[in-house]
């Protein structure tokens, strides 16, 4: 027994050292490689900058940027260096509109991240593809438009989110014939990305294409079409929005509600809604809508407040009441609670 | 008489032995549960980076709550860094719980606040009185609400905050705590990439910031502890996060959102009745009954955890305190577990019911009990001349060891993954409070728990305490 | 006597890019990546452009435009942030004293045209 113990024991020392060797290892290997890049960064920035704005207003060639970034460490048979390099030119090219953009693009065609974001599609691990995908996208490759498309409905979610940018950054309003179809989910966060890309790039709504899929379903797909709607301020499509306020499930609810909230309505409109308020099962987001509708009316709907102050719920009650007392009808609020203290007497 | 005492022991072995070997391998499925999670984590942040968030529309929007109890020294620098936190939908709740000092005056003054009309406060969760509802005339502090209530406890205040929110979520902590500028654009990504199942609590690590350089409510400079008992804490609260938090949260089994900086969905705070005022332990009882709620309702969901350093706070720097903190957290533990009984091998709650609760029956609150249970009969069986000695030591001597190589794995992966503690003394100083903590702080610990668990057992009235702070030094900046 | 400058950005490749903008249009510039590195001499100084972020650490970024004016005299201040939600801009131009607010991705030539 005690010499298994010893045995035991050496082997959690000879752990014990390596895990020490290890900490030692990763500390000065992460000091230098900080500092490797930093400097890369450094000559990134500055390299780019004179492109853009040469010095003395003479052209400043290509090959200078290329050259010192193969001085800084940027060269092919250093890969990391390369990916680093891949992400600085993609977050210059994010971060810039209008001529720097073309020119950056065009300066990125000349010093390419040798082809290294193709091979990356053929990677079995989820995140080196994904990013072989988003690196494509951002550097607007459309020629690999159908390698990316199939990966639309990969199983990783990180995958199948950049296909699904992708498709949008390249097909624009064309690719909401293949979004609401998809095998899976989207995430708030694709949602959010896919109507971001589609703004910044394409403006321009294409409502035929938007029309065509209010069929669907797909409980994202609707929540991504509400979202459209109100990132392209659609006002002739808020029906659709309003279709979704009393609707069972309590997410759908909850985006119609905020996406709602951009809009003036027209009369009609604003009835629907107040039709609508009482079917919805949740009190907080009855207080949402009410105050939603408050805001848009130039006057209270006396008669809706009232009715609202009828319903025998207290925070709506409340809700209501305030509503009409700010817009000047105290009469009306204090009339409603002598009657409920009336009514208490009696009982 | 001896050979009877003898089969006891080698039961009572057996028993310890048991436990001891199931305690190291959830510690082991730890390890490996949250390096695989870390890892992930990391690759998965790439793909959703704090500057996409920050820019981007339609997510969701944030009060941060922080409840403030006679603040009155730092409540004013507090507030501003608070303020300061970089979020482009967010609000800030302070609520003055009854404060005695001149907290609400500060507050007034430095931020100009004039009463609202609050005639129409609604209040879903009930709550000590409300006295008054402030916000500011100046525009560059719209965001920044105040809240003046009577009394009623931490749990109480957060309350309060919960009804006055009007945003999606909610982030509770304490008005001293520090929050790094990007926590929420942090800890709001497990939200925007929720599936299937829904996120109902969103914990982030907490570190320590005793004797850090801070400067108008910042965190400047990350330093180690001057003392001991502090750097030990340090140690205790990485392996804590790193590996307990993330390896539970990969199986979804976390049970607990630290209180001191937690998010959660405002509407099902709501429905569940926000903290509850009744126990010490309030966010292990809250994170348990959304728990339970979301079983009851047969819905899909997940607790999760974000393993980054976001919030900085003041752990206590003398024995004495640090007694009285972990006396306070086993009847919480307590109070909880009994208030949840119902839970424990009850497969109507699945693996909550199965597996989790009864590890926090057994390894949570069973641990400071095993322990002293093992040191009295270690006295026993010695007396009796039953144990092994030279064996003993020597076994004893192997599970310490095992006990440093956890800790340093917890300490690489703190410093491999995050930029706190860069330097070589730095580490070697978190590594040596590491191995001598079983001897110099862990006998403190199990007795400030069993200090706790006595009270409950003996029914003896205790609540939060005092915890006298040093407070953060602060220095102004040059500007 | 040429125009003083001043920009305020944390990214870097932004802050380079801005700077040889800046300098093109004959302004002597200043170019810092965060506010611990102002010193006493750029208070001192009365820029005629200041060119900033509002995401600093320990500061609200209503509160930073607010208290900007008196910390640093300037005579025009333009808001360049990732930050750029049509929310926040509104609450950025309430503030008062911002001559313009550009969200990131930025259109250079937008504010070469202000400058010009």
């Amino acid at each position: 027994m005690e010499e298994k113990l010893l045995l035991l024991i050496q082997v959690l020392i000879c752990i014990l050292v390596m895990v020490w060797f290890t900490i030692g290892f990763s500390l000065v290997y992460r000091k230098i490689r900080k500092s490797q890049l930093n400097r890369i960064e450094k000559t990134f920035s500055r390299e780019i900058a004179k492109f853009l704005y040469p010095p003395n207003g003479e052209e400043y060639h290509y090959l200078n940027v290329q050259r010192a970034l193969q001085a800084v460490g940027a060269k092919p048979s250093k890969r990391g260096n390369i990916q680093y390099l891949i992400d600085l030119m993609i977050r210059a090219q994010r971060s810039m509109l209008g001529t720097n953009y073309s020119k950056l693009r065009v300066l990125f065609g000349q010093i390419p991240p040798y082809g290294a974001s193709l091979s990356k599609l053929d990677s079995r691990k989820w995140y080196i593809k994904a990013r072989g995908i988003r690196e494509i996208y951002e550097m607007e490759q459309v020629q690999h438009i159908k390698e990316i498309t199939r990966e639309r409905n990969n199983p990783n979610i990180f995958v199948r989110r950049e296909a699904q940018i992708a498709m949008v950054v390249f097909l624009g309003w064309e690719s909401l014939r293949f979004l609401p179809y998809l095998k899976r989910d989207m995430t708030l966060w694709q949602q959010i990305k896919i109507v971001e890309k589609l703004f910044a790039l394409y403006p321009d709504a294409q409502i035929k294409y938007l029309k065509k899929t209010y069929g669907t379903q797909r409980p994202y797909a609707q929540e991504l079409l509400m979202r459209i709607i109100r990132k392209f301020n659609l006002f002739t499509e808020v029906d659709y929005i309003i279709d979704f306020l009393d609707h069972e499930s309590f997410d759908r609810r909850e985006t119609a509600i905020y996406c709602l909230s951009s809009f003036q309505l027209t009369q009609e409109q604003l009835q629907e809604v107040k039709n609508k308020f009482f079917k919805i099962p949740n009190t907080e987001q009855q207080v949402q809508l009410l105050q939603y509708v408050a805001r848009i009316s130039p006057e209270p709907d006396l008669e809706f407040c009232n009715q609202v102050l009828q319903s025998g719920n207290d925070i709506l009650e409340l809700s209501a009441a305030e509503v009409l007392w700010k817009s000047g009808h105290e009469e009306l609020v204090r009339e409603f609670y002598y009657s409920q203290y009336t009514l208490k007497e009696v009982i | 008489m001896t050979e009877f005492l003898q089969s006891i022991y080698v039961k009572i072995s057996w028993i310890f032995f048991v436990y001891g070997a199931l305690l190291l391998t959830v510690y082991f499925l730890g390890v490996i549960l949250s390096a695989r999670a870390v890892k992930r984590n990391k690759r998965r942040a790439r793909f959703l980076e704090v500057k996409d968030i920050v820019s981007a529309t339609d997510i969701p929007s944030v009060t941060l709550v922080a409840p403030a109890f006679n603040e009155g020294l730092t409540i004013v620098e507090n507030v501003k860094s608070l303020l300061s936190i970089q979020y482009p939908f967010y609000e800030l709740i302070v609520v003055n719980d009854g404060s005695k000092d001149n907290s609400m005056q500060l507050l007034i003054e430095e931020y100009k606040l004039k009463p609202i009309d609050s005639t129409f406060i609604v209040q879903p969760i009930p709550t000590a009185m409300v006295r008054a509802v402030y916000k500011s005339t100046e525009a560059q502090y719209k965001h920044l609400t105040i809240i003046d209530k009577n009394n009623g406890g931490r749990s109480d205040a957060i309350n309060c905050g919960i009804n006055f929110a009007t945003t999606e979520l909610v982030l509770c902590t304490d008005a001293d705590c520090i929050i790094e500028q990007d926590a929420i654009l942090k800890m709001v990504r497990p939200y925007l990439e929720e599936g299937d199942k829904e996120i109902i609590a969103c914990g982030g690590a907490i570190g320590v910031a005793n004797d850090s350089d801070i400067r108008e409510g910042i965190l400047k400079k990350l330093r180690v502890p001057k003392d001991l008992l502090t750097t030990t804490q340090v140690v205790e609260y990485i392996r804590a996060f790193l590996i307990g938090r993330m390896g539970w949260g990969e199986v979804n089994g976390l049970m607990l959102v630290s209180g001191a900086f937690g998010m959660y969905p405002r509407s099902r705070l709501l429905e569940v009745g926000g903290f509850n005022t009744k126990t010490v332990g309030e966010d292990l009882e809250l994170c348990i009954r959304l728990r339970v709620h979301m079983e009851k309702l047969k819905k899909a969901y997940k607790v999760v955890y974000v393993p980054e350093t976001l919030c900085w706070t003041e752990v206590p720097h003398s024995y004495n305190i640090f007694v009285k903190q972990r006396d306070r957290w086993a009847r919480g533990l307590w109070e909880t577990l009994k208030l949840h009984r119902y839970l424990f091998m009850n497969p109507r709650f699945g693996k909550m019911g199965m597996i989790f609760f009864p590890y926090w029956c057994f390894f949570e609150f069973g641990a400071p009990i095993i322990e002293f249970l093992g040191i009295v009969f270690m006295l026993i069986f010695g007396y009796y001349g039953l144990i092994d000695w030279p064996s003993a030591i020597l076994l004893f001597t192997a599970v310490y060891l095992l006990g440093c190589i956890f800790s340093s794995v917890a300490v690489f992966f703190y410093i491999l993954n995050f930029r706190h503690y860069s330097s070589a003394k730095e580490i070697a100083e978190l590594l040596l409070a590491a191995y001598l903590e079983p001897f110099l702080f862990h006998p403190v610990l199990v007795f400030g728990q069993l200090k706790g668990l006595y009270k409950k057992l003996f029914g003896i009235k205790s609540g939060w305490g005092n915890m006298t702070r040093k407070g953060f030094s602060t220095k102004p900046s040059a500007t | 006597m040429a125009k003083t400058a001043l920009i305020i950005q944390q990214d870097l490749i932004l802050l380079q890019v801005l700077e040889r903008m800046i300098l093109t249009h004959q302004y002597r510039c200043k170019a810092i990546r965060a506010l611990d590195e102002l010193d006493i001499e750029d208070q001192d100084e009365n820029f005629d452009l200041i060119i900033s972020d509002i995401l600093f650490d320990g500061i609200a970024p209503l509160d930073y435009v607010h208290q900007l004016k008196e910390i640093i005299r300037h005579k025009s201040l333009l808001i360049i942030t990732s930050m750029g939600q049509k929310k926040v801009r509104q609450e950025i131009l309430d503030i008062g004293n911002v001559s313009g607010f550009f969200a990131i991705p930025l259109n250079f030539d937008k504010v070469e045209q202000m400058l010009s």
